[in-house]
């Protein structure tokens, strides 16, 4: 027994296309419009009657095309730019030569999208199995069935009886005689075949394909205008001068390495990886070291009149190192010390090739050797050996030949640089001091932040172990 | 027999030893091994450096979302509770939901970003986990805590939905907002440490004698935390607004376009108020990169990355423009609104001239002859607007009109019915003018001082606008009490090129979030942590703006697929939308009473 609450079907089966596109036609007019079109052959004139817009296979068949002349060109061409062979002086990228490739794979991909197109839109393979079918409509009959609601089952009757209609069936093999297992409400949008839909809207298979197509065009645009969007930044980064940042190559000089050598080496540091234009090429935040500055002439002129008794490399070198004991005037100490970054090799390039700048050039290997060993050859350098200084065990001695006193005071004795070593035991404590000479880096005294970095980590190799422990013992006693 | 035995003793000794040496010393055993690991893996086809780069932005940009998203949530919540207005509380749940489903992709990129860290930055890795062990450990467990809030949150949203219950549901927003924020913080700290560690962290400092607490609240630290979480807001309401356009292009009924159309208008107002106050905070962390090291903070402005400001001020032009054309464009539908139509056109010269200035480098990268013609390095023209006294000035003009595009369309609709309401009126357009006035004086003054004292002024600039906008908005706020309404704003009827505008607005954000992951990664250039642990790998040097504009529109093309992906998973539970009545007002447009699905 039927549900009267439930859509009803009406099959009508007709001798003559023209009967049916009418019957169709009126079922539309009426406001029916869920109605599958049964044919022997295709009919344009179902088809149009049934509302359908023009198959959107070709489009398929046009991006895929599309992507593979793309395709074929990126191929060729990348292909080209990663093995360049030079043939009788032709261009690495040869276009004409790719159009070959790039048309068998236009028509490769546009047959395989066309194909997949054309699966996807007829919704191929049919698994579910189709309901209302007779096999007369692949005899030679044309089939009408449409879905109604059961008020309005009598104004669709008396539509498909005024086309004269070899057979009017109702509710033939609908919902109600689906098989076993077939869900009907799960067919509404996605078949050809006369199952109620559930209500979603829906009118019919054409209302559903033009809300699918007005929803692919509009992810489409949406896509584009993404798409632009981002095309644009990129083309507007790309269309700047492009600039790269250098990484600094680690140089290595032997003894007799000549200036010109060094000129070289310290040119590229200074226009690249050195970062030094940053700060001296305009002039603004740093003297600009390849012009005059204030009359005194370029770098390699005034480096030697810049400290009285300090030849030019040494001025350089200490600028390099210590850059906050020579500012120039009218100028912020904001130089780092630059060997956090550059080598002792590439300092002295710099070196070199500021020299050369209005200047002669009198940075030799033994320079950079003596830099290397820790012995530089500019007194403000901070000593860097290694080796220990002394074999004394007396404390004061050891101090002394370790130049602590060059920035430590003692009993009337040394320079006050860091904290003075007088009192130290009321004020600190043995591991304090421990820590303070073993890694120096690790904290500065209140008052002395400034120069925290000034103190080398070189003690913990320079002093043995009972040394070390006889200066620790000998401030702590300092009261 | 003896000497036999003798052997077998010795060599059972030996044996006995190496066994007894290589557990209590087993560096030394395995040295060889460790010595021999690689120091950097590669990725196939893109590189080690590009698959790190694109995981890392990828994750940043979803994390960004599921950060900034709560903080409007609860603040809507909130708004509906307190106000009694119930559309908000239903947008907030609507917020809500677009968070859930991102959250698990935000976490699965950041599993991917850490194991590719882990394979291709080994050692770097190592170091990092030495330093940061105890706040990997935290970070992990806030995830847990912060994933358990937030499916209380969205979850127990309708069931605690009344009195305390409801209060103790904000609650939890709050603390979602919370546990976010300290994940947010966390991990700020790792890549804020890369940048600028302490200043006695050299080279030789094993990572186990760095101190924690030192590292973790490094210089640059906080000005990351706060322009990140400014950033998130602004990207979240983007991000909301791009959905809600998507919404509104495919919406089949009326009622639904209109619930978009003022979703999309409140996404937009969250981007667009945020935006306003970021600047200051990028400026803020300028100005401490500037503080630690002079030669970062030089490198950053002037030297190899300071093309990239130019593109980030067309971006931010594009901005300003997009989100002021979309203000305008909403204008339409407001009645009483065509009485500042004609103002627009003079907004737009402003904001024209205020991108080109902002736009216009001071540096000429140009050849001998090209300088001779100049009569130097600098521009004669340019090189006056492209400094920062210019920039400045032009930046907060523009300010100054994005907020006057939105003061005309809060007052569209509305007349005043206050006695002092012309009187209002004047002194918020006085307020406008004084602020216009401070700005361009401070502007030009600064071309007559030093560096350092022009760099102050930006303080009185940003003060003024900064004043102008909160003093005009109490104003407004007391000003618009009582007032007439001219009509129903007519929520839903917009172009469907003011939702282009959305898309624009969020894919810019978007890219820009892309453009200055790549300033503060790359101002680092050759070293993994400035000036301790250096970069030796293949990709040490900092490529070109050209090729990270190709990385970044990938990383963003990814991140928006994936997005629509989530997105369309979000909307498979949805019901179908229901529409109750229609009402509006102008600032709180609410537009009609919806109920949108929610995928309960």
């Amino acid at each position: 027994m039927q549900d009267s609450t439930r859509d009803s079907g009406l099959l009508a089966s007709f001798d003559y296309v023209d009967s049916a596109v009418n019957a169709i036609g009126e079922l539309r007019a009426a406001g029916l419009k869920k109605i599958t079109a049964y044919m022997p052959c295709p009919e344009p004139q179902i088809e149009e009657a049934l509302g359908y817009d023009q198959s959107p296979v070709r489009v398929w068949a046009l991006v895929g095309g599309l992507c593979g002349a793309a395709g074929g060109f990126a191929l060729t061409s990348f292909t080209s730019m990663d093995w360049p062979l030079v043939t009788g002086g032709k261009p690495i990228l040869s276009i004409p030569a790719y159009v070959v490739i790039s048309f068998e794979m236009m028509v490769l991909f546009g047959v395989l999208s066309t194909v997949i197109g054309l699966f996807i839109n007829s919704r191929l393979p049919y698994i579910k199995p189709m309901v209302v079918y007779d096999p007369e409509f692949s005899a030679g009959k044309f089939g009408v069935y449409v879905t109604v609601a059961p008020d309005r089952l009598d104004r669709a009757r008396g539509i498909l009886q005024g086309q004269d209609p070899a057979e009017i069936r109702e509710d033939p093999v609908g919902v109600a005689h689906a098989p076993p297992g077939f869900d009907a409400e799960s067919e509404a949008r996605e078949h050809l075949v006369g199952v109620a839909p559930a209500a979603s809207g829906f009118d019919s298979e054409s209302d559903s394909r033009h809300e699918t197509r007005a929803m692919m065009v509009e992810n489409l645009k949406i896509f584009a205008v993404v798409l632009g969007t981002l095309g644009t930044f990129t083309m507007v980064a790309n269309s700047i001068p492009q600039v790269q940042s250098e990484v600094p190559v680690e140089l290595s000089f032997g003894a007799d390495v000549s200036a010109d050598e060094l000129m070289a080496s310290g040119e590229l540091l200074y226009n690249g990886a050195g970062g030094c234009l940053a700060c001296h090429g305009t002039g603004t935040r740093a003297p600009n070291l390849l012009t005059d500055h204030g009359g005194t002439g370029i770098i390699g002129v005034r480096c030697g009149n810049r400290v009285v008794g300090d030849e030019c490399k040494a001025y350089l070198y200490g600028s390099m190192v210590d850059p906050n004991a020579y500012v120039v005037e009218g100028f912020d100490p904001i130089m780092p010390d630059m060997r956090r970054s550059l080598s002792n090799a590439q300092i002295w390039a710099l070196v070199a090739y500021l020299e050369s700048l209005g200047g002669e050039v009198t940075v030799t290997g033994a320079d950079i050797g003596a830099g290397d060993d820790g012995s530089s050859a500019t007194a403000s350098a901070a000593p860097t050996g290694a080796a220990p200084a002394t074999a004394s065990t007396d404390p004061v001695e050891i101090m002394r030949a370790s130049a602590c006193l060059g920035c430590h005071v003692f009993n009337g004795e040394g320079t006050e640089m860091g904290p003075a070593f007088d009192g130290m035991g009321a004020r600190v404590d043995a591991d304090y001091i421990r820590v303070s000479i073993l890694d120096p880096g690790a904290g500065a005294a209140e008052g002395f932040e400034t120069f925290l970095g000034a103190m080398p980590p070189i003690f913990g190799d320079q002093l043995t172990a009972s040394q070390l422990e006889t200066v620790v013992q000998f401030l702590v006693s300092q009261r | 027999m003896k000497r036999r035995g003798a052997k077998g003793l010795k060599l059972f000794a030996v044996m006995s030893l190496s066994a007894l040496a290589v557990h209590l010393f087993p560096e030394v055993a395995w040295a060889q091994e460790i010595a021999g690991g690689r120091s950097y893996g590669d990725f196939p086809i893109v590189g080690g450096r590009v698959a790190v780069w694109v995981a890392a932005q990828v994750h940043l940009l979803f994390a960004a979302f599921v950060l900034g998203v709560p903080m409007f949530a609860v603040v809507a919540e909130a708004w509906g509770m307190f106000g009694g207005d119930s559309k908000y509380d239903k947008l907030a749940k609507e917020f809500t939901r677009l968070l859930l489903v991102a959250y698990s992709a935000t976490a699965i990129w950041g599993a991917i970003l850490s194991f590719l860290l882990i394979t291709i930055y080994p050692n770097l890795w190592i170091y990092l986990a030495e330093i940061f062990e105890v706040s990997m450990w935290i970070y992990v467990a806030l995830f847990f805590f912060e994933s358990f809030t937030l499916y209380l949150y969205y979850y127990g949203w309708d069931r605690w939905n009344r009195g305390r219950a409801k209060l103790g549901h904000l609650t939890l927003g709050i603390l979602l907002n919370v546990f976010g924020t300290a994940v947010m913080l966390i991990a700020n700290s790792w890549l804020t440490y890369m940048m600028s560690p302490p200043a006695d962290v050299g080279p030789d400092t094993a990572p186990g004698m760095v101190q924690a607490w030192s590292a973790f609240a490094n210089a640059t630290w906080m000005p990351i935390n706060v322009h990140r979480a400014i950033a998130n807001v602004v990207f979240g309401g983007a991000i909301v607004g791009a959905y809600a356009a998507y919404r509104f292009l495919l919406a089949k009924t009326d009622e639904e376009r209109a619930h978009y159309d003022w979703m999309g208008y409140v996404g937009n107002l969250i981007a667009i108020f945020a935006l306003l106050v970021l600047p200051f905070a990028g400026y803020y962390l300028g100005r401490e990169i500037y503080e630690y090291n002079q030669q970062m903070g030089i490198t950053m402005m002037g030297g190899f990355m300071s093309w990239l400001w130019i593109i980030q001020a067309f971006l931010i032009g594009v901005l300003f423009l997009t989100g002021n054309y979309y203000l305008w464009i909403g204008m339409g539908r407001i009645p009483g609104a065509e009485r500042f139509a004609p103002y627009t056109k003079y907004m737009l010269v402003v904001l024209i001239v205020g991108v080109i200035v902002w736009a216009t480098p001071h540096t000429m990268i140009a050849n001998r002859e090209e300088i001779a013609a100049m009569g130097g390095n600098l521009h004669p023209f340019l090189g006056v607007l492209g400094v920062m006294s210019a920039k400045n000035t032009a930046v907060n003009i523009m300010i100054l009109t994005t907020f006057l595009s939105f003061l005309f369309y809060w007052r569209a609709n509305n007349d005043p019915t206050v006695k002092w309401a012309r009187t209002g009126t004047i002194v918020q357009g006085a307020m406008f003018l004084i602020a216009a006035l401070i700005v361009i004086f401070y502007g030009v003054y600064g071309y007559f001082v030093s560096a350092i004292v022009r760099i102050g002024f930006s303080v009185y600039q940003v003060g003024a606008v900064i004043a102008t906008i909160v003093g005009v908005v109490i104003i407004n706020v007391f000003m618009m009490r009582g007032a007439e309404s001219r009509g129903a704003i007519r929520w839903g009827q917009m172009p469907p090129r003011s939702q282009y505008a959305l898309f624009i607005l969020a894919v810019t954000f978007t890219w820009l979030m892309g453009l200055m992951g790549f300033a503060r990664s790359g101002i680092r250039q050759h070293w993994h942590v400035w000036e301790v642990v250096r970069d030796t790998s293949e990709w040490a040097a900092t490529p070109p703006l050209g090729y990270a504009a190709f990385v970044i529109s990938a990383c963003v093309l990814i991140f928006f697929t994936l997005v629509a992906f989530i997105f369309w998973l979000g909307g498979l539970a949805e019901k179908p939308f229901v529409s109750q009545a229609s009402s509006d007002t102008a600032l709180s447009p609410g537009g009609p009473e919806l109920a949108p699905a929610a995928g309960d």
